[in-house]
């Protein structure tokens, strides 16, 4: 067996006494390194304990903190799925917070770090994109939230109308206004046709 | 097809409603008061059409009947298509208001490249071939024009391009069979909608 020492360590190492007190093991001398490894298991020991070195280390833990959910979807229904996340926070506008993408749902959940609005744009990369905005605020008894959208009628306080009478509102307001057109040509047509008579008779 | 709020750059967007402007005040040049009803009933089509949507993969797609529209009105379907666009905007949210120059002229060049594609080939082609042509190549031409404002717009959206293009050629081909089943029986029923 070999051990592979630091060359710091060996010349540490080898500047201990060669009578040799210590017991040799392929040229190492555990007495006189002994202090070194104590002394760094000590360090290391400490540090773990206060948990500050666990650089490399991974983990995971159920969060029980408060989580704000939103769903992305078209009109119609059908999910934004795995469309492309930003989320902005209260305080900065213009870097983003996060970044990520939705689940096959439209469905995207991030944990805020602070109370505000926190705005979240959802883009499918084909031109569609929407936003969400939602009220993170840290109550004395709990959290509470709100989320609207960017183009929430009922938020913004007007009546929501259902999808049919949008339906039938645009198509009526379609074919009203080629009526109306249909008429100011003919009365334009018709104006003309009188000038045009008394232009004649004159 | 339709581009959201918030996504074009600016120079997109302007140069979207100067091309806007220019397309719907020569399609009313072009329009004769007796085509008044008929533009009104495509707009009506058109703005119901978007309506009907399918998921093609993890994508959401509508019909659009570009072709049909450059088919049956030529370039009074721009005016046609700013009315019904405008409408599903401020009603559904489909586009926007800043965003409608942009939208109207990618799906206006779109139904007048429908329309063109339906003419070039006049006599030489069967009627049907030129409809399932006009359909197919509206949505083709509406694809271009689409990517290439998202590409001038932001470098976030040119990796998405290849997605846009593998959702709407189907779209292309449903479209296609669409214009040339609605094409055969106006064909049928209405021939003196496609004499002029």
């Amino acid at each position: 067996m070999s051990i592979q020492v630091e060359p710091l360590f060996r010349r540490y190492a080898l500047s201990s006494p060669a009578s040799g007190r210590g017991k040799k093991v392929d040229g190492f001398r555990l007495r006189s390194t002994f202090p070194v490894i104590f002394f760094l298991t000590v360090v290391l020991a400490s540090a773990l304990w206060g948990g500050q070195a666990l650089a490399h280390g991974t983990g995971s833990e159920a969060v029980s903190e408060p989580v704000e959910a939103v769903r992305f979807f078209y009109i119609g229904g059908d999910p934004m799925a795995y469309a492309a996340i930003k989320v902005f926070s209260p305080t900065d506008d213009k870097a983003e917070y996060q970044a990520g993408f939705a689940d096959g749902d439209g469905h995207f959940a991030f944990v805020p770090n602070a109370a505000g609005n926190w705005r979240v744009v959802a883009s499918d990369g084909m031109g569609h994109r929407a936003e969400a905005v939602v009220s993170h605020v840290v109550a004395a008894g709990g959290v509470d939230s709100k989320i609207q959208t960017a183009h929430d009628p009922v938020s913004d306080g007007h009546l929501e109308i259902p999808t049919v009478w949008k339906i039938v509102l645009g198509l009526s307001l379609i074919l009203n206004l080629g009526l109306l057109a249909q008429w100011a040509t003919q009365r334009s047509r018709r104006s003309g046709q009188r000038e045009g008579a008394a232009h004649a008779h004159q | 097809m339709h581009i959201s709020e918030g996504v074009l750059s600016v120079p997109v967007l302007t140069i979207g409603w100067v091309a806007a402007a220019g397309g719907v005040a020569w399609g009313l040049r072009k329009l004769s008061p007796e085509k008044i009803p008929h533009v009104a009933l495509i707009a009506a089509v058109l703005f119901l059409a978007a309506l009907v949507r399918f998921p093609i993969g993890p994508a959401s797609i509508h019909l659009t009947l570009l072709g049909l529209a450059g088919v049956l009105l030529g370039w009074p379907a721009v005016p046609a298509l700013f009315i019904a666009l405008m409408l599903q905007a401020v009603l559904f949210q489909f586009g926007g208001l800043v965003s409608l120059g942009a939208n109207t002229t990618i799906m206006g060049a779109a139904a007048l490249s429908g329309g063109l594609a339906f003419r070039l080939f006049g006599t030489r082609l069967s009627i049907m071939l030129r409809a399932f042509a006009a359909g197919f190549a509206a949505v083709v031409v509406g694809t271009i024009l689409l990517c290439a404002a998202l590409w001038f717009s932001s470098a976030d959206f040119r990796g998405a391009l290849p997605l846009i293009v593998a959702t709407q050629l189907p779209l292309a081909l449903i479209e296609g069979v669409l214009t040339t089943l609605i094409v055969g029986f106006v064909v049928r029923s209405m021939p003196r909608l496609l004499a002029s």
